[in-house]
């Protein structure tokens, strides 16, 4: 069983998101709203540019949480999410967490309670996320 | 050809999509590692062909083809927040049915806003990935 106790910290990968990455994972996702893929339209916008996907800016905290977990992590987890600021070619997106509580369950399982999130390289938050694993 | 787009006016609360059946390849995974620069050894071959590991965030290319059904989103809509259940394992070369329903459809801050479960299972029903997303739907 994974040890992991109340106060613990996890840190995921930095991960340098580009135009290049987008535009794959738009043919991936088969979603190539022009928002994400076309820095013309998106200039337009009120993003003034492109900006990532909200599903692909998640997996870097899917990342860091199965690294942490392994196979634990797919037994019976909960990732809840709000997207709070737009990824934008080149920004380093890291993902982190804080163990907010650690509990021995009565059937034998320990319920962790993660308070995750995803910081830009302004340590701006642009996912923020609660996170239930039981291992 | 350009596809017919998903309104909010074409859904209703209690809609039912049509399963979406797949069978995930290693060549897929692949590519999903690669988008996403992931290297976690759960979803890479020790042995060629080995089947793999489906990583639970690759969950949401399918539950996002299970609702549009061969439809377009519309442009200009943003996901306002999501929830992820992981109850089971999945490997590649198995075949999984997502099943997305539309769970809220109402109207707020002059945003047309729409709330969809999609819930992927094995051929027994064992449940393995279920999202909801809540989006804001651009029409």
């Amino acid at each position: 069983m994974i040890e992991i106790k109340t106060g613990e910290k996890i840190v995921g990968k930095n991960r340098v998101i580009t135009q290049e990455i987008i535009n794959e994972w738009a043919d991936f996702a088969q979603d190539h709203n022009p928002l994400h893929v076309d820095p013309e339209y998106a200039k337009t916008t009120r993003f003034g540019g492109t900006i990532a996907h909200g599903p692909l800016t998640l997996t870097t905290l899917f990342h860091m949480l199965v690294a942490q977990f392994k196979l634990d992590f797919f037994k019976d987890s909960e990732v809840e999410l709000k997207f709070k600021s737009p990824v934008r070619p080149g920004d380093t997106i890291t993902a982190m967490g804080n163990v907010i509580n650690s509990t021995l369950q009565p059937e034998g399982t320990n319920k962790i309670q993660i308070e995750a999130f995803c910081i830009n390289q302004n340590g701006e938050k642009v996912i923020e996320a609660g996170v239930i694993v039981v291992v | 050809m350009n596809k017919n787009e998903l309104t909010f006016e074409m859904m209703h609360e209690g809609m039912t999509f049509s399963p979406y059946e797949c069978v995930v390849t290693n060549v897929e995974v692949n590519f999903f590692l690669r988008a996403t620069a992931d290297d976690n050894d759960l979803y890479t071959e020790k042995q060629v062909n080995e089947p793999v590991y489906i990583p639970p965030a690759m969950s949401y290319i399918f539950f996002r083809r299970s609702y549009l059904n061969d439809m377009a989103m519309p442009g200009g809509g943003f996901v306002r927040s999501m929830k992820f259940n992981v109850c089971g394992t999945a490997k590649t070369g198995e075949k999984l049915i997502t099943q997305s329903i539309v769970k809220e459809k109402y109207e707020a801050n002059g945003q047309k806003r729409i709330t969809i479960e999609g819930t992927t299972s094995n051929p027994e029903g064992k449940k393995i990935f279920i999202i909801t997303l809540a989006a804001v739907w651009p029409r």
